[in-house]
């Protein structure tokens, strides 16, 4: 199957990402009322429930951060539809994709150590924090990959350009 | 660049024309403009060959080495 142009995998993958933005969009709509709530509570004097206000308010903003990524990545898909590969816009997507990526990585970083101080019991730690730790190293391996895979692809770019006004 | 492309010089002596050069070399007329405009990075012997051959001249004749000022002429260029 091809990669550029209509009909690949680029378009296919183009549906499939917009879906998945509307999908993400709904669920943070979801997550915006359990914030509130949460949050009133923690305000009206239920403390026990801070831990868990500290993991969904994460995971809210993180939330924008994976949206903004998904828009990011619909427009470099879109590119690759258009058979645009090798062009300077591409690198520019891909460099903040990167950035978005690390910043869910920071975020989820914070959201472990804010929720080690607020856990209620070791049970928590244990199950949420652990989850956390792996998800905050995995992103962060992303971002650092996505940001060599960046500079592989200036540099195709610079070879493509030479290749272009060889006569 | 250092490396200064004199094609327009040699085109007017054998009063020939950047179409008809490019089609007798066999190559588009946008690339063949690239080159005269300076704009190439690269150029290959093939390319080189074909001109020298159409133009009846010497290597010498299209290209010139012309030191920048700037840096000493530390620049390099590949062919």
């Amino acid at each position: 199957m091809k990669i550029l142009g209509k009909n690949s995998l680029s378009s296919k993958l183009l549906i499939g990402v917009r879906v998945i933005i509307f999908l993400t969009i709904v669920a943070m709509m979801l997550i915006a009322m359990i914030t509130f709530k949460d949050f009133r509570d923690v305000i009206n004097g239920q403390t026990e429930k801070i831990s868990e206000t500290v993991l969904i308010t994460g995971v809210f903003i993180a939330g924008f951060l994976f949206v903004a990524m998904l828009i990011y990545l619909t427009s470099f898909l879109s590119n690759l539809k258009e058979e645009i590969c090798f062009d300077d816009g591409n690198v520019t997507i891909l460099r903040r994709i990167s950035n978005l990526v690390l910043g869910g990585s920071i975020i989820y970083g914070i959201m472990s150590v804010l929720h080690i101080v607020f856990a209620n019991n070791y049970m928590d730690i244990i199950t949420y924090n652990a989850f956390l730790w792996i998800l905050t190293i995995i992103m962060l391996c992303l971002s650092i990959g996505l940001k060599m895979f960046n500079e592989i692809y200036k540099k195709a770019i610079e070879f493509k350009k030479e290749n272009d006004f060889t006569i | 660049m250092a490396i200064v492309v004199n094609l327009d010089v040699m085109m007017a002596k054998r009063k020939i024309s950047l179409s008809e050069l490019a089609e007798k070399m066999d190559i588009t007329l946008a690339n063949l403009s690239i080159l005269k405009n300076n704009k190439g990075k690269a150029i290959r012997f093939s390319t080189l060959e074909k001109i020298c051959e159409i133009l009846e001249c010497e290597p010498k004749d299209i290209l010139e080495y012309v030191p920048d000022k700037r840096d000493g002429g530390n620049n390099e260029r590949r062919i």
